[in-house]
């Protein structure tokens, strides 16, 4: 859902926001004028809290993967902007390693009924 | 007599991992908890519902109004905060000098603004907006910031107290995060933290954070740094009758290890002058 621009004239303000959120998710070139070790640095600091965060609401997928979690977050993360909640956003890294062969059958069942279960919660 | 409205004593920000502890530590008089993880529609979880009983104040923190985003507020945010508040008898709700998404776009961490004129009227009239909405005051939170934007205008300090002044909201105010930007853009937090306006404090945040190639990020992971400490018990030297509240989210210690943090803290509150007690 996008905002109404609250002013006339904050269009460019508006831009610049959406511009350094793109760049902050790393979907997106860092705006003009930005210094650019600063805004690496905000993103790698967001994508490890987002990482953790996801560890935190599903540990049992955490602990199965291991060693191997943060490597596979990180893949998944370049690729899938974060989802509004943790909850929904850990099930989506689940559909993302389901869809890779890299998650056992149990785990993808579950996978599989939350994420029906978000979508029927959200249609209510 | 107090200007804006005011919290009393220790806090601490309530999480599931923390139930057990703030159960057991008589000393609390308040707690924090972050709105958008409570139904305001449902009724309120039980360990909430017992910490009222218990004459604990409740305040719901909002972490998603995006209040600096330069597009109109969700009413939806700002009626769930107006429900909880009501729910909980708070004196006051709080959220962020911020934005978390642009366009439809949702960052999940909270932005610095442009500390410029045209974003600070924005911010106004946000703040505004949401007010008409809530039943109690608005405390604002400075935040922490790994970026700044290249067109400053102001410095924080100028910006925080023009928003406050002109929408008239208390402060949240948040010494690690005074702490860690002072110590990221290298100058001297204390003096950073006197030309806040200070005199508008409804309550404190203290949460912890790490040094990592000489940049302060305030992770609510670790324990509170030194630094942070000293700043506060500066601030409760000045201030009669400071309410802190500490802040830890992630990488829980043992209980232990919280009561001896909540501990620090009360031992820098009680730094002030004695005719303040």
């Amino acid at each position: 859902m996008r905002g109404k621009i609250i002013q006339n004239g904050s269009q460019r303000l508006h831009e610049t926001q959406l511009a350094l959120a793109q760049a902050l998710l790393g979907v997106g070139p860092i705006p003009k004028g930005f210094d650019a070790t600063q805004v690496a640095l905000a993103a790698t600091a967001m994508r490890i809290k987002r990482m953790h965060s996801a560890a935190r609401t599903w540990p049992e997928l955490a602990r199965h993967l291991g060693e191997d979690y943060g490597l596979l977050f990180a893949e998944y993360a370049a690729t899938h902007p974060v989802q509004r909640t943790p909850r929904a956003d850990v099930l989506e890294f689940g559909q993302f390693l389901a869809q890779r062969h890299k998650l056992p059958q149990p785990f993808k069942r579950l996978v599989r009924r939350l994420r029906l279960l978000t979508l029927l919660g959200q249609a209510r | 007599m107090h200007l804006f409205p005011q919290l009393h004593g220790l806090g601490i920000g309530w999480r599931p991992e923390v139930a057990h502890l703030v159960e057991n530590r008589p000393d609390l008089t308040f707690v924090e908890v972050v709105s958008e993880n409570l139904d305001s529609k449902k009724p309120l979880p039980l360990p909430i519902q017992q910490l009222r009983e218990r004459g604990l104040a409740v305040i719901p923190h909002g972490v998603s109004l995006s209040l600096g985003g330069a597009e109109r507020i969700r009413l939806k945010g700002v009626e769930h905060l107006a429900r909880l508040a009501e729910k909980l008898g708070s004196p006051l709700v709080s959220e962020h000098i911020a934005f978390v998404r642009a366009g439809g776009v949702e960052i999940g961490h909270l932005t610095p603004l442009p500390r410029t004129q045209e974003a600070l009227e924005i911010l106004v009239e946000n703040v505004e907006a949401a007010k008409k909405h809530l039943p109690v005051p608005l405390a604002l939170e400075n935040i922490a910031a790994l970026l700044d934007w290249p067109d400053n205008e102001m410095s924080e300090s100028q910006f925080v107290t023009q928003v406050l002044e002109l929408t008239n909201c208390p402060l949240l105010l948040d010494l690690s995060n005074v702490y860690a930007n002072a110590h990221n853009r290298h100058v001297d937090p204390r003096s950073e933290m006197l030309k806040l306006p200070l005199a508008r404090t409804a309550y404190v945040h203290m949460g912890g954070g790490i040094e990592h190639d000489g940049i302060i990020h305030d992770t609510h992971a670790a324990p509170l740094l030194p630094g942070a400490l000293e700043l506060l018990r500066n601030f409760c030297e000045i201030k009669t009758s400071p309410s802190v509240m500490l802040e830890r989210d992630e990488h829980f210690p043992s209980a232990e290890d919280i009561h001896a943090e909540l501990d620090r803290i009360k031992e820098a509150m009680a730094s002030g002058p004695a005719y303040a007690r």
